[in-house]
């Protein structure tokens, strides 16, 4: 997968593009959140239960609340009842642990609907917007990369979502809460209990930064290894026939041993943070120890707050621990964000609020139009021709001159820049983009067939709504048209109801264009765009198509760009295409009497006739004798 | 029940893979006592915390008084030193192994890939085989690093507490030991269930990510057909089932957490009654009572790390098992006992080219036959062009001759030996091939070039590039010939590619050349100097050539045109031609389409 660099942007220009997105989970968050507050409440209170026992009921000290709310004296009902039943200071821990798991399934169930339904949405608004984009940015966009940014980032982001983010909305609360209620019980030892953790945080970050430079270099290093090994098993037959397996194997080796070193060099710098802030969390923990230790044997502290003390400092060094890990993700996520957005900001093809619906016959004229993929670079220039309904028009050129170009600007998949379109004498650019479309059926060069059934994929565009009957009949009258119907009965176990792709049965490439060409004349649409669609197939089943396709009812107008001078001189007219420009456009048999590429074409055929007959003439004069041979 | 289905899922019980994998861990042996003791260190530093703990209430809070407590100061640094030096060591030892063993089995397995025949490469596909010397070998020393840290932790952490424990007070020991099988239990279940969850949102996630893939790639298809909308609510319809099933296993898995929360309190619970009420009578210390609640709070996370485990103990299983398979293939082109007497004895025979195959049967799989009974002689000196459509078995013919693999019948004689007796890097030696796609490696041209003969000087080098007409080119690329053409040669175009491979060949010197013609016509101009190269290559040598290009059949000694194994046409080009046969039929609808593409190909 080619490595993609890192796209950083503003944090708060991201939340500006997913606002909508965002705001169905705002209130999962809002509740998890709350249930993150519940979580850190009740496991704070458990150890100022276990305080209580200690020093009110076994010691017979007095409790105090926090903030002096209420003070429970040692001697009261309380504590006395619980002194002869302990086991009801166990049946106030196991209420709370109970509260705190509640809250602990609350938090997860939230954020993970939270998270969930925001990824939803995340795909939906994704996968719509990649069907809205102008034609010529998708031929621009690399495949992969798209379906990895709807995929894999899409995921990141929801990983963040669900876990990281509440991890750091923890660590937040559980400070604002622990410190208070610390400071209430022993500001003194408050100091001491959290001296070491804005180094550990420090240090969090510090390793954050560190670590995502080594990981790249780890990642290079097992990029180079992969090359070294793919090279190899793709290049294995070079290998062999060269004997060079063993130079193969030391090339490996170095740069096998090359990932070993630079992934235990990251280790070993890992190592050290890990170690550093274990010793600084322990060190914490034992600091409490030995200063509580000491203020306790002064008097100053009692047993019950020296142990709230342990576990509280317990319970928060180790999520702090953790944060270089969050943060390192969260950066991760940042950037997945962003090539999301990046994707989203592509603009769509824009809205018309002023555009006909006529009812389209097929007659097709062109008056000095051009079109430019870049500024100063035309790729059609003053392209002037006309043809009636229900004509043929075959296009001719060679690779590069425009002519797939010309048929994309047809259903509006490219948007001509100069002169006018006109389509029944109604300008193009003011028809309803879907409404030309569904009235064209456009053949690819390389047609895409979805991963479902035969039936499915020539049925795709069936939008008629009516009894199953004649939805059978247009299929099959499609599929004949096509020359398909004969495959699909004697090829195809399941016939029509045959699974293609992936999880079904590969097809040939003349299948599957014969396949797409049935889809598209699903419908009889009124203009048709057969662009080099019968390329794969062989020139008997492409004659036999054409023928078909001239005879059927109700003609459409079709557009052929193909090469194959069987094709073009069926034709009514033929454009011929070069650099741009329309060179010639007459009917072929005009053609073939002017110079040019039609007749260039044209004379293959007088050429293979004069190499067979110098093959001939050799053979000829070696005497017939051995040319018999059976 | 999903315990009990999901085990007869899993692979056989596989002790003889990990017997297989012990050889790999030996090296380590060092290494993996020194993990074992570190953790031990880790584990009881741990365990013995809350004693800390109950020394400070004890000696120091309850008596009131300080003396000593330097020594306690001491002595909890060295814990947290204890600690720190452990945890660095740990992963520094713990990657060691890991990084260390994967190593070692890539070393290997790569070693062994070199040996195995085609029909292994046949039989795997490029990216298969890379996962299994890349995520397999390293998911596998994983387990076997990090696998005995949390088996030492989870273990010994368990036995350190539980000993502590029965030492300081059998009673209140017994009562937070009942816990434990519980927690265990609920621990184990968890993981079983988090895991049939999560598969059950991998295939959705899948489902979703083919939507996906289908959107993307049909969104031009998608926008003829008009039907933007119905798409969307299909999509819709995998991203709702994947947001329902990842939420309900969310769900499903949060359950287990509250439940050991509630054990591990009900054991506090235990120990606070209990041990109240002896604190109270004064047969329990303070510290002791403080020390057990932490105890029974302490139990849960190395179990859970301990349950983690397992599922991933079976995947590394399943990983060392493919890896293995691929290790234990017997490779199967290998020197007959004949053929290595020839080569120790040093008595190779002169290779002169005469190349014979008599009635040669070959087939991948034995219900689909490629060749039967097939055979052809290549006369030293002499060319031959095959033609035929793909399938034919063309290349198959070629890479016989090459013992890529060996023939399931008949022979297939060198100078009138059956090459079975022969070593292979012989016939090797003396046979060169280009391929229809050239491939190059990345590295610089000269590397590329030089990788036909290791030992070529400079001169060399540059002169068969001029041979092929490459030098020209070579020169005007930045740093001449120590220009890096980047992975799989991508910094060059396929004519150029092609020119190179040609030298590489020119270079060798082989007296057979096998000759896989591209079939895609490049453009023009690049396509006369490829052409003139192939025609100089191939003079005055005995040639085998897979051929596209016209003017290559035409001068071939002798055109074979194949259809599924066999000879359907054998003859010179006039012969055939007059025959008005298969041949002829192929060769007129060749001419229309090159034509065709000469005149249309161009860009200009």
């Amino acid at each position: 997968m080619p490595a993609v660099p890192p796209q950083h942007m503003p944090v708060s220009h991201l939340f500006r593009v997913l606002k909508q997105t965002v705001k169905g989970s705002r209130g999962y968050y809002l509740a998890a959140s709350l249930s993150v507050l519940g979580v850190s409440a009740f496991s704070y209170l458990i150890p100022l239960v276990f305080r209580f026992a200690i020093d009110t009921v076994i010691d017979q000290r007095a409790f105090s609340l926090p903030f002096k709310l209420k003070t429970i004296p040692a001697d009261g009902p309380w504590a006395l009842w619980l002194r002869d039943h302990l086991w009801g200071c166990g049946v106030i821990m196991l209420i709370l642990a109970a509260g705190q798991g509640l809250f602990d399934y609350c938090r997860a169930w939230f954020s993970a609907t939270a998270s969930e339904s925001f990824a939803r949405r995340l795909r939906k608004r994704l996968f719509n917007h990649v069907n809205h984009l102008p034609f010529q940015t998708l031929t621009q966009l690399e495949t992969g990369d798209l379906i990895q940014r709807c995929t894999s980032d899409v995921d990141t982001t929801r990983q963040f979502f669900e876990s990281q983010l509440i991890e750091i909305t923890r660590i937040l609360v559980m400070i604002s809460l622990a410190i208070p209620v610390m400071l209430f019980l022993d500001p003194f030892m408050t100091f001491f209990a959290t001296i070491l953790l804005p180094l550990v945080i420090a240090g969090s970050i510090l390793y954050f930064g560190k670590v995502r430079r080594s990981h790249k270099k780890v990642a290079e290093s097992e990029a180079r290894l992969s090359t070294v090994l793919q090279e190899d098993l793709t290049g294995m037959r070079l290998v062999k026939a060269f004997s060079r397996e063993d130079f193969e194997t030391r090339r490996f080796q170095s740069a096998n041993e090359d990932f070993r070193d630079t992934s235990l060099a990251m280790m070993r710098m890992v190592s050290v943070y890990w170690g550093g802030s274990a010793f600084l969390c322990m060190g914490q923990i034992c600091l409490v120890l030995a200063v509580g230790a000491y203020r306790a044997s002064e008097g100053l502290l009692s047993v019950g707050t020296l142990t709230v003390f342990i576990s509280y400092v317990y319970m928060l060094v180790w999520p702090i621990r953790m944060l270089g890990h969050v943060l390192s993700d969260a950066g991760r996520a940042h950037v997945s964000l962003s090539r999301i957005v990046e994707v989203l900001e592509k603009p769509v093809e824009p809205s018309e609020p002023d555009t006909v619906r006529p009812d389209i016959k097929g007659a097709v004229e062109f008056r000095a139009v051009s079109f430019a993929y870049e500024k100063n670079c035309p790729a059609l220039k003053d392209i002037t021709f006309s043809v009636p309904a229900g004509a043929t028009v075959g296009i001719l050129g060679k690779t590069g001159s425009g002519k797939s170009t010309l048929v994309h600007l047809l259903p509006r998949l490219l948007e001509y820049s100069g002169g006018s379109i006109l389509i029944d004498g109604h300008e193009l650019r003011n028809i309803a983009r879907e409404h030309i479309r569904s009235a064209i059926g456009t053949v690819l060069q390389e047609p895409f067939l979805y991963s479902r059934s035969i039936r499915e994929n020539i049925m795709l565009a069936d939008h008629a709504e009516d009894d199953e009957e004649s939805a059978e009949h247009r299929l099959l009258e499609a599929a004949r048209l096509a020359d398909i119907h004969r495959t699909v009965q004697e090829n195809f176990q399941e016939g029509y109801e045959t699974v293609i792709g992936e999880r079904g049965v590969t097809l040939s490439g003349g299948q599957r264009q014969r396949v797409a060409i049935a889809r598209a004349l699903l419908g009889t649409p009124p203009i048709l765009i057969l662009d080099d669609s019968l390329s794969a197939v062989d020139a008997e089943t492409d004659r036999r198509i054409q023928t078909a396709l001239k005879n059927r009812h109700g003609q459409s107008t079709t557009f052929v760009i193909s090469h194959r001078i069987s094709t073009l001189s069926q034709a009514d007219l033929v454009l011929v295409l070069e650099n741009g420009h329309l060179t010639h456009a007459a009917p072929p048999d005009e053609l073939a009497a002017q110079s040019g590429l039609y007749q260039r074409i044209n004379d293959i055929q007088s050429q293979l006739q004069e190499d067979l007959s110098r093959a001939d003439d050799a053979s000829m004069e070696r005497g017939s004798k051995d040319s018999g041979a059976p | 029940m999903s315990t009990r289905k999901d085990q007869t899922f899993a692979p056989a019980p596989g002790r003889s893979v990990l017997m297989k994998l012990l050889p790999y861990a030996k090296p380590y042996r060092r290494q993996f006592l020194q993990l074992t003791l570190i953790m031990l260190a880790f584990s009881g530093s741990d365990a013995g915390l809350p004693l800390l703990s109950k020394w400070a209430i004890d000696s120091y809070a309850r008596a009131e008084q300080h003396e000593g407590l330097f020594l306690f100061s001491i002595v909890c640094l060295g814990f947290a030193l204890v600690r720190g030096i452990a945890v660095r060591w740990m992963i520094t030892t713990g990657a060691l192994i890991h990084t260390g063993i994967s190593h070692d089995i890539r070393r290997d397995g790569f070693k062994h890939l070199q040996t195995l025949s085609f029909s292994y490469f046949d039989k795997h596909a490029v990216g298969w085989l890379m996962s299994r010397l890349t995520s397999d070998t390293l998911e596998l020393s994983r387990m076997f690093a990090w696998g005995l840290v949390d088996l030492v932790d989870g273990l010994g952490k368990t036995i350190i507490i539980a000993l502590i424990m029965l030492f300081l007070e059998v009673k209140l020991a017994l009562v937070v030991l009942s816990v434990v099988p519980v927690l265990f239990l609920i621990v184990i279940r968890s993981q079983w269930v988090t895991l049939k969850k999560y598969r059950e949102v991998r295939q959705a996630n899948s489902e979703m990510t083919g939507g996906f893939n289908e959107g993307v790639q049909g969104a031009v298809t998608t926008r003829t057909l008009t039907r933007e909308a119905r798409a969307l609510t299909e999509f819709d319809t995998l991203a709702g089932h994947m947001e329902t099933v990842s939420i309900n296993a969310a769900r499903r898995a949060a359950v287990y957490f509250p439940l050991v929360l509630l054990f591990s309190t009900l054991g506090s619970g235990l120990v606070i009654w209990l041990g109240g009420d002896g604190v109270i009578a004064g047969t329990v210390s303070y510290g002791t009572l403080v020390a057990f609640v932490a105890y029974a709070g302490s139990f849960f996370t190395p179990l859970q790390d301990l349950a983690k485990r397992f599922p991933q103990l079976q995947n590394a299983r399943a990983c060392a098992e493919r890896v293995f398979s691929m290790l234990e293939t017997p490779p199967d082109v290998v020197d007959t006992p004949t053929a290595v007497e020839l080569e120790q004895s040093g008595h190779l025979p002169d290779f002169n080219g005469n190349v014979i195959f008599e009635d040669v049967s070959f087939h991948y799989t034995p219900k689909e036959p490629v060749l039967t009974r097939f055979s052809l002689t290549i006369p030293a000196g002499g060319s031959v062009a095959l033609v035929g459509e793909t399938g034919a078995g063309k290349t198959t013919i070629s890479s016989l001759l090459c013992r890529f693999y060996e023939p399931v019948g008949g022979r297939i004689l060198i100078d009138g030996v059956d090459y079975l007796d022969m070593p292979v890097t012989w016939l090797r030696r003396h046979i060169g091939i280009v391929l229809q796609t050239p491939h190059l490696f990345s590295g610089s041209v000269r590397d590329n070039i030089v990788y036909g003969d290791l030992a070529a000087t400079d001169d060399a080098v540059e002169a068969a590039a001029r041979v092929v007409g490459a030098h020209e080119f070579i020169m005007d690329c930045e740093g001449g010939y120590a220009f890096n053409v980047g992975e799989n040669g991508a910094r060059l175009s396929v004519g150029q590619r092609q020119l190179i491979s040609l030298a590489r060949v020119v270079l060798a010197q082989p007296k057979l050349l096998i000759l896989d013609e591209a079939t895609s016509a490049i453009d023009t101009e690049t396509e006369r100097v490829v052409q003139t190269a192939i025609d100089r290559v191939l003079k005055g040598r005995t040639s085998l050539v897979i051929a596209h290009r016209l003017s290559t059949i035409r001068q071939a000694d002798e055109i074979v045109l194949l259809r599924q194994g066999h000879i359907l046409e054998k003859g010179s080009h006039r012969d055939l031609i007059a025959r008005r046969g298969a041949y002829y039929n192929l060769y007129t609808s060749q001419f229309v389409e090159q034509a065709e593409t000469r005149l249309l190909g161009e860009s200009s």
